[in-house]
């Protein structure tokens, strides 16, 4: 099976890594909609180094990597990344023309942020998530969380949120066909809150709290810009260079997607992005009710991190001062879990 | 009532992020027929 990425920004980039790095996948069919600088080897170029994690030859084999993009066919749009087959397509941005199913693919990630509704017609004008199921998709997964701008529509029955070792459980291959991966603070969230909710049990949550403090993305200004026509929040126009910027987080409002439990717990939730290039902390507190004569001690909410993070492939606790730097993944040689925790 | 502060760190690129979409991605290939 050719799995095809469409969009290769910051995720479908490093989503081509790790699949170079897996070779789960027979192909790799990448849609770009367009040309990239004069040709192929430019696009090449832009694949093999990255800024936040170096070359991709170093993140397959550590300092002794070679050139591991080969076989270049501008004509065909063809290459060969540590020997696995990738195609290039050039020709159109709108996901219901892009030739998914003539180029063998079944299985279509979205990660260009642009198409995020799933109540969207897949033939509507300016391109739609379901309209890669015209191209022959029979399976998208999208990179972000959903968003349905109708606010009187409700989610469609072939949609659905998961998070591996959250939810997951509730995918059912039958009926799905529109998979969203929730968002990287979500993610995050999920991990912080299922163990404790496990634990204790949904009833004793009173309230919650949290703040991410995100790095940069890609949505935000080198040097500051005017606003667009129509814009409300400048800040997302001000440099991330220079500046501690306060924006919003749609985490704790998609939790109950995938924590149905969360959905009637009060959780307020806000998104502070800093200069960094990747690293984020999410910072969450918790109101909740004591048992009678019981009060929650800092050692038995640590054992109960703990004792989830050693039965999880997703999840580590540790009490090790860390910063930012420290939690970032550059190999694909060590398996990391993606998420961190401390109860300093 | 007791006040709990958790800290969560995550690579909201590739270390956390791209790594649990690429394992999703390849859970959803191996279950479509």
């Amino acid at each position: 099976m050719r799995l095809g990425i469409n969009g290769l920004g910051r995720i479908g980039k490093l989503s081509l890594w790790h699949h170079a790095a897996r070779k789960r996948f027979e192909g790799i069919v990448v849609n770009i909609g367009r040309e990239v600088g004069t040709g192929l080897q430019d696009l090449a170029a832009a694949i093999e180094k990255d800024s936040t994690y170096g070359r991709l030859s170093n993140y397959l084999y550590g300092h002794k990597g070679g050139r591991v993009i080969e076989n270049l066919s501008d004509t065909d749009g063809t290459m060969t990344i540590d020997g696995l087959p990738v195609k290039v397509l050039r020709e159109s941005r709108n996901p219901r023309e892009i030739k998914w199913q003539e180029n063998g693919v079944r299985l279509v990630v979205d990660t260009t942020g642009a198409f995020t509704d799933p109540t969207t017609d897949a033939d509507a004008l300016r391109g739609s998530l379901r309209g890669h199921m015209v191209g022959g998709a029979e399976k998208v997964l999208l990179s972000a969380p959903f968003k349905i701008k109708d606010k009187g529509m409700s989610m469609p029955g072939d949609a659905i949120t998961t998070i591996l070792g959250i939810n997951e459980a509730e995918y059912n291959p039958d009926w799905h066909s529109l998979i969203s991966a929730a968002s990287c603070t979500t993610t995050c969230l999920a991990y912080m809150v299922k163990p404790l909710l496990d634990h204790l049990g949904a009833d004793r949550f009173l309230s919650a709290s949290m703040v991410t403090v995100h790095a940069a993305t890609g949505s935000q200004q080198v040097l500051d810009r005017l606003p667009k026509t129509g814009a409300t929040d400048h800040r997302k126009n001000r440099s991330i260079m220079n500046n501690i910027i306060l924006t919003t987080t749609g985490a704790a409002r998609a939790l109950p997607l995938v924590i149905p439990e969360m959905k009637h717990i009060g959780f307020m939730a806000e998104s502070v992005r800093v200069p960094t290039s990747t690293g984020s902390l999410t910072i969450l507190v918790l109101n909740i009710q004591d048992e009678v004569n019981s009060p929650l001690k800092r050692g038995h909410i640590n054992r109960v991190f703990a004792e989830f993070a050693a039965h999880s492939r997703y999840l580590e606790y540790t009490e090790e001062q860390n910063v930012s730097s420290d939690i970032t993944s550059p190999s694909a040689g060590t398996t990391l879990p993606p998420n961190w925790w401390t109860c300093p | 009532m007791t006040q709990v502060v958790i800290y969560g760190w995550y690579d909201n690129e590739l270390g956390s992020y791209t790594n649990m979409l690429g394992d999703l991605t390849m859970s959803v290939a191996d279950k479509m027929v």
